[in-house]
């Protein structure tokens, strides 16, 4: 296989110093190694993740005062639309998509994923699918180079895509970067599904997976199912400023509701999409630095299915104010207050496995808590949110914006942070500073909370979300709290990536297990060899790391 | 410590985690997720059904009704759902070791297969020039092209899988125990399927 020839055939660190950098470059780019595929996945993710928070930044700034024109509001409406695009498709997806590649074959005792190469287009495609999206700057002009940038929102309602209103190429590049990427995706979890059910090491039931890869499991199945429809709805809105068809324009016997049903049917699983992976990764963390094994295995997994299968009939809650009747209203106003019940039995989970835990309070740990607690602020504005005549009072203010960040931000990213703390000592060989660490988590979570709490105060007074500016005097303070934790969050995400580097050669030296845990990945030296297993491993239980460091008390004893 | 074995049982010799093989749950996987793409384009089609152009003289606007006919698509469907019972003759024969017989049957596979694309390409012009339907016309234009042109553009792909595929069996270079034919009329029977709804859909019902 090319794998072999991508990398050195022995130890690694003395001779890559001889290599040239267009051989070790060209090594990258030509890998089908599920490893370096995944490094490059994440680095892709937090290439984007600086201009995402750039975008951020930008808004927060504009928004500081009333009345403030450090962004027009055409460039205003490009930012909220960059931003959130970016944020979704090719931040959280590339990292949750990274991790999996470079921990699900570990994790399962296998050599690769099962299509190495799908894997390697599946990544590029992707990839190139974020730089068509931001070739728009560049290349997409449109009448009096008006529109440099896609300028319809992350949801790109209809009739907002209408040729009539997208006049430039813009949403075509939207269009199509994010289309590109959706087929990336589904490449993804079609490989990541095949990957799980046919390779696992001998005696790995699929009651025995760890959560990680079991929750991985359910997130590729909801990928499956929920990429597809997205990709159909955006071929029609192809159709509809190339062809002339009438899928979303009512004047002539379209629908633009459609448009928002096929694209929420696709939004509300992605939401869990970025959620399970939140979830995947503290149920690894929390039990390592609780020193416990995790509370309630069984109901954990099933509270997955659960979510998921749920997930798939709740995406009308985003149309609550669209007026379509109110027993749609009802119906999916309770499946969405249903899904709060497997996520509360996660919550309680999580707080039973910490309960009377020696709980060890490194970085990952720290992230994993902020995870937890902050998720669970998202969650409760949620079933507020779910209220239908709450919502009709503030959907689409800021208190939605507030919510879902405390869900993706505070939730997702929160929980992938912790995994790069986790992880990054088995992927790199040293450890992430600590100090550097704990201050990073002091400034990423108090400037987020000092970012996101005001907006739900903004919102509840009135403050719609996607205006670009604004004269009302009671919002100010709380624009400006949000800027001021917009400003101290970006110091703290200038501490991760100064740490990312820095740790890299003067980290300590991790070795095979620097957090005493007890999946399969931490048997191997780290970085990892390119063949992962001398010996393919057999497993008798949830912990096959445990046993093999209790012979005396192992856990497929008990479980 | 890197060790192999992690608790006192060796592993299974004929270890196999699942009964399927990685190729096939790969291909299952894949399968699904076109199973919610139709999903999506037919529900999509079905919800148009009846709507009306804001504006336009109902009595003139194509419909269903007025312009789709049955006698052309009763042939293509019978043409590619006998095609489903020819690949699965030409994978028994590819069994038994009957390969003039298997390069055979395929090849009615692949004509069958492309009589349908032909087929419902003299529809489409029929539909075009005499009927005045063009994807642009109504709503029901722009579904019913957009679907079938989905399920022919699979029907295509599909073809041009089953070409290159005979090509390398012609030439025998494909080993014996290839699962390569038997994914591939996994997805053929697939397409066939997704036609016997499409079918049943907009020629039956919705007409």
């Amino acid at each position: 296989m090319a794998t072999i020839d991508s990398f050195p055939a022995k130890e690694p660190s003395a001779e890559l110093a001889t290599v040239p950098l267009s051989t070790k470059l060209h090594g990258w780019v030509a890998s089908v190694d599920h490893k370096q595929i995944g490094i490059m996945y994440l680095m892709m993710s937090l290439f984007f993740l600086v201009l995402g928070g750039l975008q951020a930044f930008l808004i927060r700034a504009q928004l500081w005062a009333p009345n403030l024109e450090v962004v027009g509001p055409d460039t205003y409406n490009q930012l909220f639309t960059m931003h959130g695009t970016t944020m979704i498709f090719f931040v959280l997806m590339p990292m949750l998509s990274g991790f999996a590649n470079y921990l699900v074959p570990l994790m399962i005792g296998a050599r690769d994923v099962a299509f190495p190469r799908l894997n390697a287009l599946g990544f590029w495609l992707s990839f190139f699918g974020g730089c068509l999206l931001y070739f728009t700057y560049f290349g997409a002009q449109g009448l009096y180079g008006a529109e440099n940038a896609p300028d319809i929102g992350w949801f790109a309602y209809a009739p907002l895509t209408s040729p009539a209103y997208a006049r430039g190429n813009a949403t075509d590049y939207w269009i199509l970067g994010t289309m590109l990427t959706g087929a990336g995706t589904i490449a993804f979890g079609v490989n990541l599904l095949a990957t799980i059910f046919t390779m696992r090491a001998p005696g790995m039931l699929l009651t025995k997976l760890p959560l990680f890869v079991y929750i991985f499991m359910i997130d590729a199945v909801l990928i499956i199912i929920a990429f597809p429809p997205l990709t159909a709805a955006q071929v029609m809105l192809l159709l509809d400023r190339y062809a002339g068809a009438h899928f979303f324009d009512p004047q002539n016997g379209g629908s633009a509701v459609l448009w928002q049903h096929l694209f929420w049917f696709f939004g509300h699983p992605e939401v869990y999409i970025l959620a399970l992976p939140a979830f995947a990764i503290a149920s690894e963390v929390i039990p390592v630095f609780a020193r416990k094994v995790i509370f309630g295995y069984a109901s954990m997994a099933a509270a997955t299915a659960a979510i998921a299968f749920i997930s798939l009939g709740v995406w009308v809650h985003h149309m609550f104010t669209v007026g379509l009747s109110d027993v749609v209203d009802t119906i999916f106003a309770a499946s969405t207050f249903l899904i709060a019940i497997p996520t509360g039995i996660k919550i309680f989970n999580w707080t039973a496995t910490l309960y009377g835990g020696r709980i060890r309070l490194k970085t990952p740990m720290l992230f994993a808590l902020g995870f937890l607690s902050m998720f669970l602020i998202g969650g409760l504005t949620g079933i507020m949110l779910a209220v239908v005549p709450f919502d009709w009072q503030v959907s689409d203010s800021y208190f939605l914006i507030g919510h879902f960040h405390y869900v993706l931000f505070g939730g997702s990213l929160f929980s992938l942070l912790a995994g790069f703390y986790y992880w990054y000592p088995k992927m790199t060989g040293r450890v992430m500073s600590e100090k550097i660490g704990v201050l990073q988590f002091l400034f990423t979570f108090i400037g987020f909370n000092l970012l996101f709490f005001p907006m739900h105060i903004s919102g509840l007074l009135g403050m719609p979300r996607r205006i670009y500016t604004y004269t009302e005097p009671g919002w100010v303070l709380w624009n400006q709290l949000s800027t001021i934790g917009a400003a101290i969050m970006g110091i703290g995400f200038l501490f991760f990536f100064f740490n990312l580097i820095w740790s890299l050669r003067h980290g300590k030296v991790a070795g095979d297990d620097p957090w005493d845990a007890w999946t399969l990945e931490w048997t191997i030296p780290s970085p990892p060899p390119v063949y992962n297993f001398e010996n393919t491993p057999t497993v008798k239980s949830r912990r096959p790391l445990w046993d093999l460091k209790h012979p005396d008390d192992p856990d497929w004893e008990h479980e | 410590m890197s060790t192999g074995t992690l608790s006192n049982e060796q592993p299974h010799p004929q270890h196999q985690p699942s009964r399927l093989t990685t190729l096939e749950a790969g291909v299952v996987a894949f399968l699904c997720s076109e199973v919610a793409l139709f999903c999506t384009l037919i529900t999509t089609y079905v919800i148009f059904l009846g709507a009306e152009t804001p504006g336009a003289d109902p009595a003139k606007m194509p419909t269903p009704g007025n312009t789709l006919d049955l006698g052309l698509v009763i042939i293509n469907s019978i043409c590619l759902l006998s095609s489903s019972a020819t690949i699965y003759f030409a994978l028994k024969a590819r069994k038994r070791g009957a390969h003039s017989r298997y390069l055979i049957w395929f090849a009615i596979t692949i004509l069958l297969g492309i009589e349908f694309i032909l087929g419902t390409g003299y529809e489409w012009y029929g539909l075009m020039t005499e009927k005045q339907l063009w994807i642009s016309t109504n709503s029901f234009g722009s579904t019913f092209y957009t679907l079938i042109g989905f399920h022919a553009f699979h029907v295509s792909i599909g073809i041009l899988v089953m070409i290159i595929l005979w090509v390398v069996e012609a030439k025998r270079c494909l080993k014996a125990k290839s699962e390569a034919p038997e994914l591939v009329s996994w997805y053929w029977h697939f397409v066939d399927g997704v036609w016997i709804l499409i079918f049943t859909l907009v020629y039956l019902i919705g007409r």
